[in-house]
């Protein structure tokens, strides 16, 4: 078990004031077996006059708030303690072949998976990141063999490059520059196991600022983060692996929440009355405790 | 019409008696009077026109069939109670899906179904109860198959429209056939709506005595909106677009001119999606409605996601469904559906794909291309969970009036539903019947994307207890209101430049009308030559005229020709009638019926005689002339019916600083004149101000600067004067703000400059020098008076547009209130 604390800020400066801002935070680590929320709190500046804590349709905890004083700055702070050991996944010779998983996904005991076999808007149906998903997946082989796979050929064949993309950049795009961040990966991934008949799920979340001893440094500290949950049939159900580090999530990683992609578990979404141009810095800091 | 053996159903006796006495001929006569209410109730074509000449295709006028459908009282007992059964299921099933899905967990419906469906909207999705239904409202789509039974053909959760269009059927068919209603007992429509309205004010939160009930629209350019302006009128209810709402503390308010007013209850009559760009689609919406529907703060009708019940691939699951969910079998049968994304109902299209017609799995009313029907046969149809099959049925027909006879056609009905104040669901007895036309053919699997004239739908009644008196309605007692503070913003925004357009409109008409009776009247005098030059002159200032062709000689064939094309269908007056246009639409729920009708005529009118192009100076002249007469008419009915409230005021405000501007800029140019010529700007400033009588009723013949000057300029009994304008905008400011308001200051201490600039024409030696020298001076009081009414409309009727966090600054997108800077104006 690894402790970390966690420090998430997002600030965004306006040019001229806001007089109206309302937001929606995807921004609470969630609760999960393998994952233990000690201490969690939100702090957003200027002062809200309406917030309210709930749940979306995935689980995730989020905040709906609105800021009704002109401000021309916004400063949202996560700072939490989470404790993390995620299962090992099962040997990947005893999970299933993938496409008993695939049928699976369309029985009763797929209920909850199938809506992420289903494509969805910035992960959709692409020919493309099928084909190439689908050199790790020959004829019978098991789930979790070809999806380890498939991990380290993205690690390999595409380079870790900010800036190549931004968050509205398709796959097919990601898929021929060859270049991006762990967001593109994840969608490449999650598009690519969906037009296999697989469930993928998009996860939010962060992975830790220095590595253990003696490893490098990992892809994607220092800012949001994101892998991919599989699934691997009714019996062994969900693991996360991070395409971008090739990694095997189990005690690097605190995850937030997941979706279908991005749009669905977006850290700070808003819609604003004035404000002009916009900036915004982003810190991150993942340190054990 | 008729049984098995050929002769007449006993129910179409009394009606078929009822046209035979009135004679088919006049029946005819009748009907086409029927078509042209429509056109002329159906916002005037012309605009509808105008406005699908934007988006480039063309709007069909409504048309009602003169022949109503008819439905036994049993008929109509039997449709209602497996409808209401029906609506209790897709409630249910609605609830279920957004909350604990137990449908899914016990396969009753397959979940790739569901999470397919784009109508599925996932932010609705929540754990808990809902303190109020989801689904209060539901229409049906019906086929009478030979059999005679109904059958279900698709459900309309989410907005079900032509109820609106089925309470206006009613009412034109009324007005313009009455002896067919008395043969027989029609039950009457206005006790739906009067239980429908109990069931909203049933919904708002307790301790709220007098709720606020809202229908939200998505506006005047959107094509459902005839509907909801019938609906909002139907229901007594306020019509609202996104833009007129705002979320603060949690809770939706109306902006109004007077602040902000809590909604409780929104009919929501715009896609669910479209209802909160920070939970749904980004650019529309209201943001943060969502989160105030989830808490209950606002009830939200049907909830957003609604639609999601509407999925042809959910009918084969229903039967299931309703054992699950109402420990019921479906009284009402519907039409049979397989669902393509279950390989079992795959097979069965394989083995007979003629006998079903594909589908969208998703929409109601969304045919799929054949190819897609090839696919399945051979078996690689890709993503086959978006496809539902349906085994068409013939309908079956009913007398339509064709010419003078009566001719079978095959039609589909829709049924209304609305939960009452008990929570029971009551139909509408009544319906909105379709003719199929070649459509029906070959049987009908989904209702088609394009239908046929209309039908009323006739519920008998055997008994008159039938006929209901208005429930006791949950509003308390209402206070006696006399002001009309609480129009929204947009109102008022939109009211103004009507009532600035139709100003300009007009004036624009004079100018052209004066120079044109002077082109035709041939050789000109001197005096007329100059009086032509200064008429040209304003005509340029007032954007009629580019500046090339007033500036020709007032003799030459240069000026006719540049007046000609200022006038014809490319033209700067068919562009100012397109502006009148504008704003009109979205406010028709402000106006009385006959201004309605009468801004109706002016766009046909204008449009007409403006369009034809190579018409001679007179047909212009005889042009110009309509219009002025149209504005006045507007004018006049403005000041005699319209309430002196919010709209009026803005409308008023519109039009006199539109005149103030107009007025000042006018004799501006006309005193543009050396002294020795400036009596033909007097006489000019004279008619332009229509004030040629009155001025020789005061002074006879004799043309003097001062006299001219205190008649158009500062009598402030003069309702073309530029002071009495100056003086009605102060006002109206006065009345809008409170006391003291800097911009009613501002006005009247501009409403008292045109005394001051006779004054000085007055007291000067020579008059007419003096009256020379004013031009400068009008100019500047235009362009203060310019610099008032930006004042004006940053208070009061401006509008920010919301954009999302992250998103580039970008030019706005033109909203509906926007008037997308035409022409030489700002707006």
């Amino acid at each position: 078990m690894t402790r970390y604390a966690l420090r998430h800020a997002t600030l965004y400066r306006y040019a001229t004031p806001v007089d109206l801002a309302t937001h929606l935070l995807h921004l609470a680590p969630r609760a999960v077996p393998g994952q233990t929320v000690r201490s969690a709190t939100l702090a957003v500046s200027p002062a809200t006059s309406f917030r309210r804590n709930g749940q979306d349709h995935f689980g995730n905890g989020v905040a709906w708030l609105s800021i009704e004083q002109p401000h021309d700055r916004l400063e949202v702070v996560l700072e939490a303690e989470v404790e993390v050991a995620f299962a090992p996944p099962p040997p990947p010779a005893e999970t299933p072949p993938w496409e008993e998983v695939r049928r699976a996904a369309d029985d009763l005991a797929g209920v909850e998976a199938v809506e992420f076999a289903l494509p969805s808007p910035l992960a959709p149906a692409d020919a493309g990141a099928g084909t190439y998903a689908a050199q790790s997946f020959p004829p019978g082989r098991p789930v979790l063999a070809g999806l380890l796979d498939l991990i380290a050929r993205i690690r390999r064949d595409f380079a870790f490059r900010p800036g190549v993309t931004t968050i509205s950049t398709p796959v097919s795009q990601v898929l021929t520059g060859r270049a991006g961040v762990c967001q593109d990966f994840a969608h490449l991934m999650i598009a690519g196991l969906r037009a296999l008949g697989l469930p993928a799920r998009y996860c939010s979340g962060y992975v830790r600022t220095r590595p253990p001893p003696g490893q490098q440094r990992r892809q994607g500290a220092d800012q949001s983060h994101a892998w991919v949950g599989c699934w691997l049939g009714p019996h062994h159900g969900w693991v996360d692996l991070d395409p971008t580090n090739d990694l095997v999530v189990r005690d690097e990683h605190v995850l937030l929440g997941w979706g279908r992609d991005y749009a669905d578990v977006s850290p700070v979404k808003g819609i604003l009355l004035g404000g002009g141009r916009q900036a915004l810095e982003v810190s991150v800091d993942l340190v054990e405790a | 019409m008729v049984d098995g053996q050929g002769r007449i159903r006993p129910v179409w006796k009394p009606l078929l008696g009822a046209f035979s006495a009135l004679g088919y001929g006049s029946l005819a006569q009748r009907a086409r009077r029927l078509d042209r209410a429509f056109e002329e109730e159906s916002v005037a074509t012309v605009l509808e026109a105008s406005a699908a000449g934007e988006r480039g295709r063309t709007r069909r006028p409504w048309r009602c069939d003169a022949v109503p459908l008819i439905l036994t009282a049993a008929d109509f007992a039997a449709l209602e109670a497996g409808l209401a059964q029906r609506a209790r299921l897709l409630s249910a099933v609605l609830d279920d899906l957004y909350g604990p899905q137990t449908l899914l967990a016990s396969g009753a419906v397959p979940a790739r179904l569901v999470y397919a469906n784009p109508h599925y909207l996932r932010p609705c999705h929540e754990p808990g109860q809902r303190p109020f239904p989801r689904l209060t409202f539901y229409g049906a789509d019906l086929v009478r198959g030979p059999d005679g039974r109904w059958r279900v053909l698709a459900d309309r959760c989410g907005g079900a429209n032509g109820v609106g269009f089925a309470a206006e059927n009613r009412a034109l068919l009324g007005r313009i056939l009455p002896e067919i209603f008395r043969p027989m007992q029609v039950r009457t429509l206005r006790p739906f709506f009067d239980a429908w309205l109990a069931g909203l004010q049933a919904l708002a939160p307790e301790g709220v005595d007098n709720p606020r009930i809202a229908l939200m629209t998505g506006g005047a350019r959107q094509e459902t909106w005839l509907e909801h302006l019938f609906l909002s009128r139907e229901l007594g209810l306020e019509l609202v677009e996104p833009g007129d709402l705002t979320v603060r503390g949690g809770e939706v308010f109306l902006k109004t001119l007077r602040g902000l007013r809590r909604v409780d209850v929104i009919l929501r009559r715009i896609k669910g999606s479209a209802c909160d760009p920070l939970e749904f689609e980004p650019g529309v919406g209201v943001p943060g409605l969502m989160g105030a529907h989830r808490a209950g703060a606002v009830r939200m009708v049907n909830s957003p996601g609604s639609m999601a019940a509407e999925a042809p691939g959910l009918h084969p699951y229903l039967p299931a469904a309703a054992r699950q969910l109402l420990g019921q079998d479906l009284d009402l049968p519907q039409v049979e559906t397989l669902w393509l994304g279950d390989a079992a109902a795959r097979e069965r299209l394989r083995a007979a794909p003629e006998a079903w017609r594909l589908r969208s799995a998703f929409e109601p009313s969304e045919a799929v291309r054949l190819g897609a029907l090839e696919a399945f046969a051979a078996a690689n149809a890709a993503e086959p969970w978006r496809y539902a099959a349906t085994r068409p049925v013939p309908p079956s027909a009913a007398p339509t009036l064709v010419g003078e006879r009566l001719t079978p056609a095959s039609l589909i009905l829709r049924m209304f539903l609305a939960r009452d104040s008990s929570g029971e669901w009551r139909a509408m007895p009544g319906g909105l019947a379709h003719v199929l036309g070649e459509a029906g053919q070959e049987g009908i699997a989904m209702p088609p994307a394009r239908r046929g004239a209309a039908k009323d739908v006739w519920v008998l009644t055997e008994d008159s207890a039938d006929i209901m008196g208005p429930p006791a309605s949950r509003a308390a007692t209402l206070a006696i209101r006399r002001s009309s503070g609480e129009l929204p913003s947009r109102v008022a925004d939109e009211v103004y430049w009507l009532g600035r357009y139709l100003e300009r409109l007009e004036a624009a008409a004079r100018l052209t009308r004066a120079l044109l009776q002077r082109l035709l009247r041939g050789a000109a005098l001197p005096r007329e030559m100059a009086e032509i030059r200064i008429l040209a002159r304003c005509l340029a200032a007032a954007g009629v005229l580019d500046a090339q062709g007033a500036a020709s000689p007032p003799d030459g064939a240069l000026l006719p020709r540049a007046i000609m094309a200022a006038a014809g269908p490319t033209g700067a007056l068919l562009q100012m009638v397109e502006w009148v246009e504008r704003p009109q639409a979205a406010v028709r729920d402000r106006l009385t019926h006959d201004m309605w009708a009468a801004l109706a005529q002016l766009s046909q009118e204008g449009r007409a005689k403006l369009g034809r192009g190579s018409a001679g100076l007179d047909a212009l002249a005889e042009a110009a002339t309509a219009i002025i007469r149209a504005c006045t008419n507007l004018a006049g009915l403005a000041a005699e019916n319209m309430v002196r409230g919010g709209a009026w005021m803005f409308l008023d405000l519109g039009r006199r600083i539109e005149r103030a501007q107009g007025t000042a800029r006018s004799i501006g140019h006309a005193l543009s004149e050396p002294p020795g010529r400036i009596e033909a700007g007097l006489r000019l400033a004279l008619e332009i101000c229509d004030s040629t009588l009155t001025y020789r009723a005061r002074y006879l013949a004799t043309v003097q600067a001062a006299p001219v000057l205190d008649l158009v300029l500062a009598d402030p009994g003069n309702p073309r004067a530029l002071a009495f304008q100056l003086q009605a905008v102060a006002d109206r400011l006065a009345e809008l703000g409170e006391p003291g308001d800097r911009l009613a200051v501002t006005a009247a201490a501009l409403a008292a400059r045109p005394q001051a600039l006779v004054d000085a024409v007055r007291t000067a030696p020579d008059g007419l020098v003096a009256a020379s020298e004013l031009p400068d001076a009008l100019l500047a009081l235009e362009s203060e008076i310019g610099a008032l009414s930006d004042t004006v409309a940053r208070r009061y009727v401006s509008h920010v547009q919301p954009r999302a966090l992250g998103e580039e600054e970008e030019p706005a997108p033109p909203s509906a209130a926007a008037g997308e800077g035409q022409g030489p104006f700002t707006r």
